[in-house]
């Protein structure tokens, strides 16, 4: 008895031609399989995103569920974390606003949380510094440079990710570099 | 200090980690921080800024991905569970049809059987005992 197994790539079948085809079909094992492989970088990204811990769980599980529902977008032209990445910023968005938090668009940058995950994540004290700096900048530029520095995407990546032109995801990358570097060598000078 | 010397390298410095620059822009770049100390200092900056942020790393809850694979996987079992009762509930739906129509012809028939039975036994009422064998012959008559 043939048993359903994970679809192997095709010949000349990229690897995200493959997960677009699993996922059309609904591949159980293939979708377990990005569970396991990029639920840690959509954790990462959401609380990059958002700040927040507290509601990441919800976000991640309803982000896969849309996924599933949604697999028929997905046509394996783009990395898989970009669109992947694209439908956790909606469910994270749609939420907050439900929660009558500010969009991030419009909120300001809130005064870091002791419990702020970034702050609970430093290993040392450099990172710490790191970690408030991150905490108080605003949560548009903290998203351009996660995706630009940890998930390596490309600027037009990013900038469909996000919903804005190339010039201005470059913008927020550096502006964001700029006032991480500010703050972090003000803590550093303050040490 | 040429101040837009030091603007177009800083610029530079970032645009390197950002879009990528040019290889001529490179080679200016690296000749000019080897001879400015402030440039190359905030050029450390920024390099330890995105080392910063390439290494921060989140605790990883593995019980959370579990929990997430469980939903996930009952959300795709789900629609192959509703085409079970969906083709169940056809199939009844189909079965149903012919044993319907069936109950339907039996009543039917056994309506008509005691319409006939009432009509007969209504004649049967109306005629006089004594006129009973005109009746009976009369079927035989037409025949």
């Amino acid at each position: 008895m043939p048993v359903e197994v994970m679809p192997i790539s095709q010949p000349g079948e990229s690897e995200a031609e493959r997960i677009a085809r699993g996922l059309r079909r609904k591949d159980l094992d293939l979708v377990r399989e990005l569970v396991e492989r990029y639920q840690y970088r959509l954790v990462r990204y959401l609380i990059f995103l958002t700040a927040r811990r507290e509601f990441v769980e919800d976000w991640a599980q309803e982000t896969w569920v849309r996924v599933l529902d949604r697999a028929a977008q997905y046509d394996g032209q783009s990395r898989f974390e970009a669109w992947l990445f694209s439908i956790a910023r909606n469910v994270a968005l749609d939420d907050l606003r439900r929660r009558k938090h500010l969009s991030l668009e419009t909120t300001g940058a809130e005064p870091l949380d002791p419990a702020s995950p970034f702050l609970s994540a430093a290993r040392n004290e450099e990172a710490a510094r790191l970690a408030i700096a991150l905490g108080g900048l605003d949560p548009i530029y903290r998203e351009a440079l996660l995706l630009r520095f940890h998930e390596d995407l490309s600027l037009q990546e990013i900038g469909k990710l996000v919903g804005a032109p190339v010039p201005t995801v470059a913008s927020r990358i550096r502006r964001g570099l700029e006032r991480l570097r500010l703050q972090w060598k003000e803590g550093a000078d303050e040490v | 200090m040429k101040f837009d010397l030091h603007q177009r390298a800083r610029f530079l410095i970032g645009e390197a980690r950002i879009a990528g620059i040019a290889p001529q822009d490179l080679l200016w770049l690296r000749s000019h921080v080897a001879g400015c100390a402030e440039c190359a200092r905030y050029e450390e900056e920024v390099v330890g800024v995105v080392r910063g942020i390439k290494s921060f790393a989140f605790d990883s809850d593995a019980t959370m991905t579990e929990r997430v694979q469980v939903a996930v996987a009952a959300r795709i079992r789900k629609p192959v569970a509703l085409r079970w009762w969906t083709a169940a509930a056809v199939f009844l739906v189909v079965a149903a049809v012919p044993l319907c129509e069936r109950v339907r012809v039996a009543r039917r028939e056994k309506a008509d059987a005691t319409l006939i039975e009432g009509v007969e036994n209504r004649v049967w009422r109306a005629v006089p005992l004594a006129m009973e064998p005109l009746i009976q012959s009369q079927p035989e008559q037409s025949k």
